[in-house]
């Protein structure tokens, strides 16, 4: 179920919506949460929803273990049980055919048969929330729950299940324990604007860009000069109003449930260097790799020559966690070198006039974004060929897509991000939130378009 | 970074106890008022306006003819004035042939059935609809073209839209509650930017008449009046409108999809019930333009489609003992390509060669 489906926005939300705020008290509302949690994920595929109990169990019990265990050795002995688990479903369901493939391309004698693997929808981001929170626990930063639904609406919030943001249980713990508040008007004036304009960014925005850059890369080899660079644009510029937007549509969610989901999106294409990219973009990811791998594998604390050799294997494993693939392998290896860069240069780069270094930023970053769009390294080395050695220059591209770019490029930097707004409960507001959804929902009816991160 | 925008205006902190209070729900229920509000407006709207045809309004001028409802509420018309004997069917490239020259050829009183983008689905269905208004055709003529079972070839809007049709191809009868049903699912249908594009457009046309391009005649013969006012006048764009032509075909052709088992299966279905009812089944394949048949031979992809389709038409005729006429090359009716409309649509002259060949034993 995706949030701009009909059967998302008038039939799922509106039940639980009016059977959440019917409910008063904490455990019925845990309770169905978690169970719409788990209708949201089946409507997919029911099937996998026992892979996400036992994720969600086998976390949930380490949890009390960990609490439970007399000595931090044996805490620890939980806490490797524990993510060993969940990284061996993830990298079976996610990893296996990629890696069978890898050895038998390097190596004609392996015996590893490729299996018909269905990629459960949104493993990387519940196995993600389960692993911060059994490695939380034992770190004493959050206290490990006993109440079995809150816990399961916490992995299974189906505002975020799919698709993150990848929330920690302490940033959600305080609003998962007042659960049983009463409805604020405010929250709902956020909850509503949120979503709606989310809603915009992604069908008016995305799906529009999405329109004419599809078939442009269907057809790479045939990419023009102006074509090749307009396409890396265009997918740049959906890919950030897609996953944003979604964004934006899961935190308005969680406002509407009296959840506060954490910041996605900062304004990323406004960056200054990559280190400041990687802070404003999926925001709960980079955090989530900075505190569960860069900072445990050393961080910055053990030498010049460790601390790149860590950058470089977090962002190798952060390209990775996109997809089985090694284009987005080499994504991750390009983003560690450029932060290794960055952080090497720190010094000289500062002294760039800031919109020099904002848009060689930019430029980096849209670079990356062609390795990350390109099914193969043929896709990739072809594109980037005629965005940089065109065998002739033609501009023969369709205004229409230039268009789009040209607008998309003026948001992103005119206009604020969704969380620089504080959103006011005067009721103009919630009329100029229906006009908005009520010229939006045309776009989407019957033909909603599934967000790009779910693949992931 | 908090900036400041035009929604900072009024911030929740502001707002003083007693008109928190007072406002407490009201944000949802407003936003709610508004969508609804604005639903019910564009319902009222759409339902007067009708651009396609799909709903009671007649005040304003269809943008687009919904020729399925068109051409059975004609029929229906047609029938009261005299017993209909014959039927043409097909697609917009069958409108063309004369019920008048038909009725000469076989003495049978014809109506010209054709409805724009028909399918097997569409045949199958209007035979079902016609059959239970009471008319018994000596003949059926059955334009098919070549790319008419391809899987891209779904349902219309126009077909979905018209529950009479939709029932007769599922063979029941709608009860009320799927009667309300498809009121309901028009409605919502009718929530898509075309359609509100559509609806302008209708309002538009309303304001500032001009003549229509397509007309039909009681016997539902087409009348190009525009193009054929735009030939006679010597600026009709041919060459303009035969290379678009020629490209979107060879295009679409180039990804065609497989043949589709539910439109075969409508296609033999209606053989079967025709011969049931003892009626004289014309099958035979549309014409194309020398230019799109030159440009096909070029593009094995396209080429192989076409093959492909036309071997399944081929096939069916044979399964069920009849003979099928593939006129695809004009040389095959002695056609000229002068006249045509477009790379698939030809004029009055080269219909009456077809007409003649079809009904020729």
């Amino acid at each position: 179920m995706i949030f701009n489906s009909n059967i998302f926005l008038f039939a799922f939300f509106p039940v639980v919506f009016t059977l959440f705020w019917l409910l008063k008290t904490k455990e019925p509302r845990y309770v169905l949460l978690a169970l719409a949690g788990y209708v949201f994920y089946g409507y997919w595929n029911w099937r996998f929803c026992g892979l996400l109990l036992f994720s969600s169990l086998v976390s949930f019990f380490t949890g009390i273990a960990i609490t439970n265990s007399k000595t931090a050795q044996a805490a620890r002995r939980w806490v490797i049980l524990a993510v060993t688990v969940d990284l061996t479903l993830l990298g079976f369901f996610k990893y296996y055919n990629f890696f069978a493939d890898s050895i038998r391309a390097v190596s004609s004698t392996s015996s590893l048969p490729v299996l018909q693997v269905v990629l459960p929808i949104g493993i990387s981001f519940y196995t993600f929330h389960t692993i911060s929170y059994v490695v939380d626990v034992a770190a004493g930063r959050v206290k490990a729950t006993r109440k079995f639904f809150e816990y399961l609406t916490y992995v299974s919030l189906f505002s975020q299940l799919v698709a993150g943001p990848i929330v920690r249980f302490r940033q959600i713990e305080e609003d998962l324990e007042n659960i049983d508040g009463p409805p604020r008007e405010e929250w709902f004036a956020k909850g509503i604007g949120f979503f709606v304009i989310g809603l915009v960014r992604k069908v008016i925005i995305a799906d529009h860009i999405a329109a004419y850059i599809n078939p442009m890369l269907s057809s790479y080899s045939s990419l023009g000069f102006g074509a090749a660079w307009i396409a890396a644009l265009g997918y740049t510029f959906q890919l950030y109003f897609d996953f944003s937007g979604y964004s934006d549509m899961a935190v308005g969610l969680g406002y509407l449930f009296g959840l506060r989901i954490p910041q996605n999106f900062n304004a990323p294409y406004r960056a200054l260097g990559i280190g400041d990219f990687w802070r404003r973009w999926h925001i709960s990811l980079s955090t989530w790799l900075r505190d569960y791998l860069y900072i445990p594998l050393g961080g910055s604390k053990k030498g010049i020559a460790r601390t790149y050799c860590n950058l470089m294997v977090t962002m190798l494993l952060g390209g990775l966690w996109h997809g089985a693939s090694w284009t987005f392998v080499f994504w991750g290896g390009y983003h560690g070198l450029l932060l290794a860069l960055d952080r090497t240069f720190q010094p000289v780069l500062q002294k760039i006039p800031r919109i020099c270094y904002r848009g060689i930023t930019f430029l980096l970053v849209v670079i990356g974004w062609v390795f990350f769009r390109s099914t193969d390294f043929h896709m990739a080395s072809s594109w980037l060929r005629q965005m940089f050695l065109p065998t002739s220059i033609s501009w023969s591209v369709a205004p229409g897509a230039v268009a789009w770019v040209i607008c998309s490029l003026l948001v992103v930097l005119f206009v604020p991000e969704t969380w620089d707004i504080r959103f006011s409960t005067r009721r103009r507001w919630a009329v100029a939130y229906g006009i908005a959804f009520a010229l939006t929902y045309p776009f989407i009816n019957g033909s909603p378009s599934v967000f790009l991160y779910y693949q992931f | 970074m908090q900036v400041e925008t035009p929604l900072t205006s009024d911030g929740a902190g502001t707002l003083s106890r007693q008109h928190s209070s007072r406002k407490r729900i009201s944000f949802p229920v407003v936003f709610l008022l508004t969508v609804s509000l604005l639903a019910i407006t564009y319902f009222a709207l759409v339902t007067i306006v009708n651009p396609y045809g799909w709903f009671p309004g007649e005040r304003f001028p269809r943008v687009s003819p919904n020729t399925r409802g068109l051409k059975l509420k004609l029929l229906e018309n047609y029938q009261q004035s005299g017993p209909v004997a014959g039927l043409i069917m097909g697609s917009s490239r069958s409108m063309k042939l004369s019920p008048q020259l038909v009725q000469q050829l076989t003495g049978d009183r014809t109506f010209n059935a054709s409805v724009f983008s028909g399918g097997p689905n569409d045949f199958l269905a209007m035979y079902r609809v016609i059959r239970q208004q009471g008319i018994h055709p000596n003949t059926l003529i059955l334009a098919l073209d070549v790319v008419c079972l391809g899987q891209d070839n779904q349902p219309t809007d126009d077909f979905v839209s018209n529950l009479t049709l939709t029932s007769a191809l599922e063979g029941t009868t709608p009860n009320t509650a799927r009667k309300i049903w498809h009121w309901l699912e028009l409605y919502k249908d009718s929530l898509r930017p075309y359609h509100v594009k559509d609806i302008v457009l209708s309002i538009w046309i309303k304001l500032r008449p001009r003549v229509p391009v397509h007309k039909f005649g009681p016997d539902g013969l087409l009348d190009y009046q525009v193009w054929d006012q735009q030939i006679r006048s010597g600026t009709y764009p041919r060459q303009k409108q035969l290379e678009a032509c020629n490209n979107r075909w060879i295009d679409g052709l180039k990804i065609s999809e497989p043949v589709s088992p539910e439109l075969r299966n409508d296609l033999e279905q209606l053989v079967v019930e025709t011969k049931r009812d003892n009626v004289a089944l014309v099958l035979w394949i549309t014409p194309m333009h020398p230019d799109l048949l030159a440009r096909i031979s070029q593009e094995p992809k396209a080429m192989e489609n076409v093959k492909q389709y036309r071997l399944q038409l081929l096939e069916i005729a044979t399964k069920h003992g009849l003979a099928i006429k593939d006129l695809t090359d004009i040389r095959s009716y002695g056609g000229h390509s002068e006249g045509w409309y477009d790379c698939v649509h030809y004029d009055e002259s080269d219909a009456a060669r077809i007409t003649r060949t079809i009904l020729t034993p």
